[in-house]
Formats: structure tokens, sequence, C-alpha cells
């Protein structure tokens, strides 16, 4: 009698610990496959070109708070339009992996198309393939402002200490204290092409890999998701240890029936 | 006074060297126009360019596995002397490279911008120096066996490409031929 009432409670406790187990097993068993699944992906991120793959769905952008910036400009040099939207500059649609700047101006001198950004002039041929880029080692001048046309066909610059101008092989430059140019002015491009460039824009704003990596950390959710999968992790110890200790009392039980057999 | 050993301090000491190496890894270690001046005593030369164009173009492809990105470079020269302002994309980012070849001899390379978040350590005298002196052989290669750096294996990769490409490059200007 006295050995029964010791077992009682010890055998509620166990079944009780399965009923536990049971559930927090289910319960992790989302976080599981949610934590293997990205956790190997992201092993491989380099194989599987997950920071070069990018996200094009609203719903995430929109998640992510990824909006273009209203504020785009373009310079219409020939048949092509520049544009910077931020700091990205496009040749017509198409980015320009080259250049990350604020755009300054863009002319067509010498059969190329001349961008000024910040600190470099980038020229190009008429098909948008890259010539060269020109900085303060090639001694363009700092703190450009405009760029534009002389009345004698040279290129012309407007710089933080005064005026220059160079010719098509761009290999010196004279400084004036004034210059007359034909200066390029950036334009509001059309609704059509705003549209485009800012979809253009969004499209490279998030990758595969940042989505990867918040799901498994759950800062998609924000720091909750974070929270969350804290307690996932909580969870597995649980798990884990409430396993092992099944598994031992289990153990211990058939082995005392064994030995009473 | 004798120092207790500490067992793992010397790791933990790496990881942390390596952690703060790691957080300065990006930007601008020199700027071109310092470069230039330092080479060339304060007075560079004004600069020359070259077209890559033809049999230039097409060995300057294969040296680096792709088109360079751009199709003129700009050089600077004196004597037998050429220096060279290159790019050429680690992983994903362009690392800026100075590099002066002397009597078709690689005197000096120098990581002037890294941009990329990791490989920075190629900008180390322990990693450039071993390129001093360097050669091309008949088939543009370099002569000598560079030690990689674990981690850093595309920015190696890059910048050994961007010294053979300025070593060939230099055998097409005139200065490569100019008497001593």
């Amino acid at each position: 009698m006295t050995r029964h009432k010791h077992r009682k409670p010890s055998a509620r406790l166990l079944k009780s610990l399965y009923i536990w187990h049971r559930y927090i097993g289910l319960t992790a068993a989302l976080f599981v496959i949610l934590l293997t699944v990205t956790g190997l992906a992201l092993n491989h991120t380099e194989e599987l070109s997950l920071d070069s793959t990018h996200i094009g769905s609203d719903l995430l952008l929109d998640w992510y708070g990824i909006d273009a910036p209203e504020d785009i400009s373009g310079y219409v040099v020939g048949n092509t339009t520049i544009s910077a939207v931020g700091y990205d500059i496009y040749w017509n649609t198409v980015r320009i992996p080259q250049a990350s700047a604020p755009l300054l101006g863009a002319v067509k001198f010498a059969d190329l198309v001349v961008l000024a950004i910040k600190g470099q002039l980038l020229l190009f041929t008429s098909d948008g393939e890259l010539v060269e880029r020109l900085g303060g080692a090639a001694g363009v001048p700092a703190g450009m402002q405009a760029l534009g046309i002389t009345p004698a066909g040279e290129l012309a610059i407007h710089a933080a200490h005064g005026y220059y101008r160079t010719d098509e092989n761009f290999l010196e430059w004279h400084e004036t204290t004034s210059l007359e140019a034909d200066w390029s002015r950036a334009i509001e491009p059309s609704p059509a092409l705003r549209t485009t460039l800012q979809q253009a824009w969004r499209g490279t704003g998030l990758t595969l890999e940042r989505v990867l990596l918040d799901l498994h950390s759950g800062r998609i959710f924000g720091s909750r998701g974070v929270y969350l999968v804290d307690a996932a992790a909580v969870l597995f110890l649980l798990l884990a240890i409430s396993g092992v200790w099944l598994w031992g009392k289990r153990r211990a039980t058939s082995r005392a029936h064994r030995r009473r057999q | 006074m004798k120092h207790q050993y500490i067992p793992g301090l010397k790791g933990l000491l790496l990881v942390l060297v390596c952690a703060c190496s790691t957080a300065v890894a990006r930007g601008t270690y020199q700027t071109p126009e310092d470069f230039l001046a330092e080479v060339f005593s304060g007075s560079p030369p004004a600069p020359e360019t070259m077209w890559l164009q033809g049999d230039v173009r097409e060995q300057v492809t294969e040296i680096l596995g792709h088109r360079y990105n751009a199709l003129r470079i700009r050089y600077w020269a004196k004597n037998r002397r050429t220096a060279w302002i290159l790019e050429e994309i680690g992983k994903d980012q362009p690392i800026t490279t100075g590099i002066v070849v002397n009597d078709g001899k690689l005197e000096t390379v120098r990581v002037l911008i890294f941009r990329e978040s990791r490989g920075s350590e190629i900008r180390h005298p322990f990693f450039t120096e071993q390129f001093n002196g360097a050669e091309l052989t008949d088939r543009h290669q370099l002569d000598r066996h560079i030690d990689g750096i674990s981690g850093a294996t595309l920015s190696v990769r890059a910048l050994k490409n961007l010294v053979r490409m300025a070593l060939y490059l230099h055998t097409r200007t005139d200065y490569a031929n100019d008497p001593p």
C-alpha cells in the first residue's frame, strides 16, 4: 500500500511530462522546419546566389518599408535619358553599376556621353559602354557643381574654386574665373519613366539573403519576432531535457520490470 | 615577476584583432592623387592614355578572365617607370589599386580603396611585398608563387590579376623600351 502511494504521483508526473513533451514537440516542429530550411540555404549563400537574387514582391518590399525616392531628376543626352534615383544612376532604365553618387550633370561631348558625379567624370560611348572613369588623379577639379559645353566646343566644369575647361583628351584642365557655357540642366522625367525607375530601384533594394537571415533570426517580424525565435530556442531546450529524462525513466522502468521477471 | 600563462589568451587576442580589422576593413587608405605624388616624389608627370582594343583587349580579358570595366586606361610614366590606377571586383565591389612597374618588374602594389566587407587583409605589406620584383612569364603569369590569405581568396585573386595586367600593359607602352 505504501509502495502504491509512492508510485502514483510519479506515474502522474511521467504521464504529464509525456503530454507536455508531445505538445512542446508539436509547437517546436514549425520552428524546426523554418530554421532548418533557412539555415541550410544560408549555409550555401554563394552557391545559391542568395546575395545577388533580389526580391520583386511588392508585399515584402512594402513590409520592409522600401520606398523609391520621390525626388528623381534626369538629363537628356541625345536619345538617352540619364536619371538619378537617390545615389543610383540609370542609363534610360538600366542602372549604371559603376556610379553611386549624386549626379551633377550629363552632356554629349566628342562622341562620348559625359556624366559628372560627385568627385568623378564618367565617359561612356553612345551605346552606354564605360570608356573611362576620371577622378582627382586625372585632374578633374574638386567640388564639381555643373557640367556644360563652351561655345568653342570644349567641356566646361563649374567647380567649387572656379571654372575649368578641357578638350576631348581630358588631359589638360584650364582654370578661368568665368566661363560662358551651355550648362546641362536637370529635367523632370516623364510619369512613365518615373514609375519604371522607381520599380527598378525598389527591385534592387532587398536580397533573398536578407529575407532568409531575417526569417532565421525572427527579425522579419521586428523585435517581437526575435523574442519568438528565442522562445522557440527555449522550447528546443525543454524538448531535449524532457526527451532525455523520459528516455532515462523508461529505461529504468523496463530494467526494473526485467529484474522482477 | 613571472607572468602567469592564461590558456586561450592568444586565441582570444587574435579573434579580437581580426574583429577590429574587419570593423575597419572598408575605406580609402590612400587617395590615387596621394599615391601618384608619393611614387613620383611629389611631381607626377602628365597622364597618358592607352585604349584597350585589339590584341591588348584580348590579352587583358585573358588575364582577368573577363573584359576590363573600361575601354581606356590612364597611366603616368617617367623613364622606364609606369604607374597605374586599376580596379577589379573582388566579390561584389571594385578594389582600387595603385601599381608601379619599373623596368618590367613590379616595384610597388598598394590597395588604395577597399569597398568589400571581407578580404581587406590584402592591403597589408606582409601580403603586397610578395609581389615586389615580380615579372611576367611568356605565358603572362607571375614568375613566382604568391601565398594566399584564407578568407580573402577572391581579393587575393583580384590583386594578382591586376598585377599581371599592369605588368602586361607596361610592356605595351613606349616606356618599356626606354634606354636605362
